[in-house]
């Protein structure tokens, strides 16, 4: 059962549908939901704009004031959104630093963090640097789950039927056990082995028993499927998840190496950019 | 979430009938379908032919392997028979005992191990079984002491916390072993430091995340100490823990090496089982 749930609070044009997601997940396990906000200045910053000789030497009481205040505003609308979609229990929190490093840190005391999709074509003007790629920063640097929502997400429930990938890595593995308390709810489970014949090495002689069985005594409705095809694990499981109505798509981070994954393209990207649903990714 | 798959190793050491039912009353206690393991030893990398053409002595010793793992799993038999375990699985496998384990740590919740004795390693058993799981078997490890039980998990538990995703980890290992302990202590060596609010105080905020999820959980702030391993067993002894739960290697190990480091240090004097993951 997740029992704390933080979601990131910044304001943007993608915060609804990823409130909606955390509301919703918060009330059907009656779980504490967080909602983290940060300044956006790091000590990196301060020590930046204070290290030139007679430069200005900003006072951080007053001089941050203004980016505290726009924070506490955001917050501010975060409990109010939170008490409109009728979450029971939820509390607001400001850390004086950028986001990433707001969220890995609430995400210590937390079963999973709910932040949204990047967006595909970034607005102009584009979001900074230490902005972007949020999820999988979190989901990388942080022992914690994320749920990764699509912009277009409205109140449907995360569960039905459920898309798990895996390929018998360490990644895939921490994402299925972090994602347990969501599988057990689920309808069914369709465990997805995508070209399982490939990586014969991670898996046992029958590819997807072992793990089948693993969650069958967890009380999961569990289904091997395995899909032969010429396109990508990311497309693959991402048609999957369209053609059975998923709700849901779990899937591990990162267990190719990032260069593998920047010269060939990856599953994790294609996911992380265009998963139709919302996806729960771990490292 | 529940263990309902438990992994324990199975050897002919003294510690292991003691060790496999501790692990049968947790699989008793969680409902859960326990797998006893043993490995022979000898590499899955030999082909089975080197073996048959390998002459006498070396077909003598890998049948005393083999005898070995199988007395070893007769022994799991006789406990698991005696602690009434609904759900039970032998395994002999012909592999090295770290590897050999790490792939079947995958597929549960927990793995059951013991203390190695550093004095004698042997094939049957590497000095660093416990070290090698966690840092390759991606579960966690529960790490039973040399010097025998009997175990009481339902008693105290300690909460080594820095902060660290190693730490994080070994506490979500821990939740099911924690909500069934009496109480649980969270343990941080920052009690000199000053933090500007509770919303950033990592001993309150561990607290709360835990009592959220259903332990009994409390802090207890210590300043920073020289030889933390030390002074986490003292806490131990002081509380009549009978758990203690931490992240393992959150330093590397070159540097664990060279300025000595917690994880080792409790390894090796560990007085009480301890649960770590990486």
């Amino acid at each position: 059962m997740y029992k704390t749930i933080v979601v990131h609070v910044d304001g943007g044009p993608e915060q609804d549908s990823r409130l909606r997601a955390a509301a919703w997940l918060a009330g059907d396990h009656g779980a504490h939901l967080v909602g983290s906000a940060a300044t956006g200045t790091t000590w990196l910053d301060y020590a930046l704009l204070t290290g030139s000789m007679g430069a200005p030497v900003p006072d951080p009481a007053s001089d941050f004031q203004g980016l505290r205040n726009a924070a506490e505003a955001r917050l501010e609308m975060f409990r109010h959104d939170a008490a409109r979609l009728g979450v029971a229990s939820f509390e607001a929190r400001l850390v004086e630093d950028d986001a990433r490093y707001a969220l890995l840190l609430q995400s210590r005391y937390a079963d999973l963090v709910v932040l949204s999709q990047d967006p595909a074509n970034p607005p102009a003007p584009a979001l900074p640097a230490r902005m972007r790629h949020l999820p999988e920063h979190v989901a990388l640097h942080g022992a914690r789950p994320v749920l990764v929502v699509p912009p277009a997400y409205r109140d449907a429930p995360i569960g039905g039927t459920v898309v798990a990938g895996w390929d018998g890595s360490m990644q895939a593995m921490r994402a299925i056990a972090a994602a347990l308390p969501l599988l057990q709810r689920a309808d069914s489970v369709k465990l997805a082995l995508v070209n399982p014949d490939a990586l014969s090495a991670l898996h046992g002689e029958q590819p997807g028993a072992d793990m089948a069985l693993y969650l069958a005594r967890h009380g999961v409705a569990v289904e091997v499927v395995l899909e032969r095809t010429g396109s990508t694990a990311g497309h693959a499981l991402a048609a999957l998840a369209g053609d059975c109505g998923a709700g849901l798509m779990v899937a591990g981070a990162y267990g190719h190496s990032r260069y593998r994954e920047w010269v060939l393209g990856g599953a994790t990207r294609e996911l992380l950019e265009r998963a139709p649903v919302p996806l729960l990714i771990a490292h | 979430m529940d263990y309902k798959t438990i992994l324990v190793h199975a050897d002919v050491d003294p510690g292991a009938p003691e060790r496999i039912r501790l692990a049968a009353r947790l699989a008793r206690a969680f409902d859960a379908h326990l797998v006893g393991s043993a490995l022979t030893g000898i590499s899955r990398f030999i082909p089975p032919q080197v073996i048959a053409e390998g002459g006498p002595a070396l077909a003598g010793c890998c049948a005393a392997m083999r005898r070995n793992a199988a007395e070893a799993l007769q022994g799991f038999a006789r406990v698991v028979g005696e602690e009434a375990v609904a759900s039970t699985e032998e395994r002999l496998i012909d592999d090295d005992v770290d590897g050999g384990m790490a792939l079947q740590a995958r597929y549960c919740d927990l793995v059951v191990v013991g203390q190695s004795d550093p004095g004698m390693p042997t094939a049957a058993r590497p000095s660093d079984l416990p070290e090698y799981l966690m840092l390759n078997g991606g579960r966690p490890v529960l790490v039973l002491p040399r010097a025998g039980g009997p175990y009481d998990l339902q008693g105290e538990a300690l909460v080594a916390w820095d902060g660290s995703v190693e730490a994080t980890r070994a506490v979500s290992g821990a939740l099911p072993l924690l909500r069934a302990a009496r109480g649980a202590t969270v343990l941080t060596f920052d009690g000199d430091q000053s933090w500007p609010s509770a919303a950033t105080d990592p001993c309150s905020l561990m607290v709360e995340y835990l009592r959220r999820q259903g332990v009994d959980a409390r802090m207890g702030r210590r300043p920073d100490a020289r030889r933390i391993a030390g002074e986490m067993l003292a806490e131990a002894a002081a509380t009549q823990a009978g758990l203690l739960v931490m992240g393992g290697y959150g330093h590397t190990r070159f540097r664990e090496l060279l300025l000595g480091g917690v994880t080792a240090d409790i390894l090796q004097a560990m007085t009480l089982p301890v649960l770590l993951a990486h």
